[in-house]
């Protein structure tokens, strides 16, 4: 994770890796995101957290294109890119996860990182991709982020619910972006696979920034430097653990199930 | 070691499928060298469709009207206007990839469904004008006298000789094809098939990857049907038309969609299967569809996954019930 996406071609001088000015977005009669302004630094940790159709996975799809916003304004790492298509977002170096797996389901492990590591490479057409040693290189390594190494050779529809989870996350990491936003890494996971998820984000270098949907409250109080709390589409809090933690709203919709 | 054990076989039998091609036409009739020709040119489109629908996973009903195209090209402007050898096989293909990267860059902006029946219209409306176009095409009779060139003294208007430079291209084309498979684009290819959705996340520009494999297609498509013009001599509207279109969808997956040899192999048994029933019986359609049903029920995977198929029938309730009957066990 030395090198990572966008660099040498343009040095982006922003200290801001995203910055959300009054997003909004309906379906139909639905308010999904409503009005949401947000500010990440470079190199934070920024934790997105609110309960179940608060809007979170919708403000990450109009982040990275998937979805376009009805009004608003978003801007990575100094550039606006609100008209930009998802392809051109990635290239700048955003790079994501989704809480419902987008796997390649018949491709092997080793494919789908090789897949990911090799997006911002010159295409190739005629020579084998397993000659490509500095990319395969790369895709293994990523693999022993996500603690895949053993799965290399193995097709992603033989793998259990927790290896395609973390192979999502190895997927985004061997794209090596300058800002990861992940959607709820953690669900599904085991304990032990929780733990070990929490160690990779913390590993992260910090010229990388990191955006989190997680209701996993031990990982987000562990990992974030700042909270975003969400619901109904608008954002309620923002602030630090702390604040977070004791700030009256926040209490009352999690009714308890928050760390007082 | 198993492995080089494996290899070594493969290559025995590579060696072995290579030098009996080769040597066709000195221990073979002149029919059955004509019968292998035919499975070249169509094998050219069998590899094309197949590599839109095994590798990137669209199932395209255009294919046979490049196919059509390319031989009307070589009948309009060799055997009509006298152009010559290799100007106008050029020009063939040339035509072939500026239709394909017209309707490729309508086409790949669609998806499933919506991309089956665009091809499919594509396909008709090439199949519908070469039918009624009278003053060019001559409609219906379309075009005939189609001759291969001489080369250096070559007649490649010999049986033989057509043979032998049908397959040396096929060679090459089936060593390029793999090549391009196995390449990083090719990997892209069945990234796209399996999730176009994370492909341009993770920032691939996906339609033009799309695009850029429609060509390829196409231009297998092409070259099978300049071959075919020579072979046969003539070209018509049927060499475009709709059943002919299924019938190479079925013979890829015959032969096994998502396997590299699938194409050839499904053509190898359909061109077969053709002449030796045409021969045999007049229900010639019903004994194929037949044989087609029961690829599918059995071998939904084609004809290359019997291998793979036994290792897992258990998974095939139909042919797990058969062999526990076979085999004595009791089906509680
Ligand atoms: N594609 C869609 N079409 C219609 N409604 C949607 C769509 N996606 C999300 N929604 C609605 O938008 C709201 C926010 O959903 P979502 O962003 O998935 O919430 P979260 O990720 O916070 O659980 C919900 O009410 C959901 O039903
Ligand atoms: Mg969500």
């Amino acid at each position: 994770m030395e090198s990572v996406r966008g660099t040498g071609t343009e040095e982006h001088s922003s200290k801001d890796a995203l910055v959300l000015t009054s997003i909004t977005k309906s379906f139909g009669g639905v308010r999904a995101v409503s009005s949401a302004t947000l500010t990440v630094p470079v190199g934070e940790r920024h934790a997105l957290i609110g309960p179940n159709g608060a809007g979170k996975t919708t403000l990450f799809n109009i982040v990275t294109g998937e979805l376009a916003a009805d009004s608003g304004k978003i801007e990575i790492l100094g550039i606006d890119i609100t008209r930009s298509s998802v392809r051109e977002r990635a290239k700048l170096g955003l790079g994501r996860t989704y809480q419902i797996s987008q796997v390649f389901t018949n491709l092997t492990v080793e494919e789908s990182l090789f897949l990911a590591a090799a997006a911002e490479q010159t295409m190739q057409f005629l020579n084998p991709w397993r000659k490509s040693a500095k990319v395969v290189n790369l895709a293994h390594e990523a693999a022993e982020q996500v603690h895949l190494t053993s799965y290399l050779q193995r097709r992603v529809s033989e793998l259990s619910h927790g290896a395609q989870r973390q192979l999502e996350v190895g997927m985004a990491i061997a794209m090596r972006p300058r800002l990861i936003m992940l959607d709820e890494p953690a669900a599904g996971l085991s304990p032990f696979e929780r733990l070990s998820l929490t160690k990779l984000i913390k590993s992260l270098p910090r010229s990388v920034t990191l955006i989190l949907i997680e209701h996993d409250m031990d990982m987000v109080l562990d990992t974030a430097d700042r909270i975003t709390v969400l619901q109904h589409g608008a954002v309620i809090a923002e602030g630090i653990p702390a604040e977070i933690r004791t700030n009256q709203k926040v209490q009352e919709i999690y009714l308890g199930n928050f760390y007082a | 070691m198993s492995r080089t054990g494996a290899n070594r076989r493969r290559l025995v039998f590579g060696t072995g499928v290579i030098v009996l091609a080769v040597l066709l036409p000195l221990y073979a009739g002149e029919y059955t060298v004509t019968t292998f020709t035919r499975i070249i040119y169509f094998g050219f489109l069998a590899l094309s469709v197949g590599m839109l629908v095994g590798q990137a996973g669209m199932v395209s009903l255009t294919q046979t009207a490049f196919f059509g195209l390319s031989g009307y090209v070589i009948g309009l402007l060799g055997t009509e206007r006298g152009m010559p050898f290799p100007l106008r096989d050029l020009i063939a293909i040339g035509a072939v990839l500026i239709t394909a990267l017209v309707f490729g860059l309508i086409a790949m902006r669609t998806h499933q469904i919506v991309f089956l029946m665009i091809t499919l219209a594509f396909g008709q409306i090439c199949w519908a004008f070469a039918q009624q176009n009278t003053s060019l095409l001559h409609g219906w009779a379309g075009i005939r006298g189609i001759r291969p060139p001489t080369i250096l003294g070559v007649n490649f208007g010999r049986t033989s000789n057509f043979y032998w430079a049908a397959l040396f291209i096929i060679a090459i084309g089936i060593y390029t094809l793999r090549r391009l498979i196995h390449s990083p684009f090719g990997l892209a290819l069945n990234g796209i098939r399996e999730n176009p959705r994370r492909m341009s996340a993770l920032g691939y520009p996906v339609y033009w990857i799309r695009v850029a494999s429609f060509l390829v297609a196409a231009l297998y498509a092409g070259v099978g049907g300049i071959l075919a013009a020579y072979s046969t001599g003539i070209v018509t509207p049927t060499t475009m038309q709709l059943s002919r279109t299924i019938w190479v969808l079925l013979t890829v997956i015959l032969g096994g969609a998502s396997y590299f040899w699938g194409p050839i192999v499904g053509t190898i048994i359909a061109v077969w299967l053709d002449v030796l029933i045409s021969q045999g019986t007049a229900r010639y359609n019903t004994v194929i569809g037949f044989i087609f049903l029961m690829t599918v029920l059995f071998l939904p995977g084609g004809v290359l996954s019997i291998a793979e198929f036994f290792r897992d029938r258990a998974n095939n309730p139909l042919l797990d019930r058969i062999f526990r009957l076979k085999s004595g066990e009791k089906n509680k």
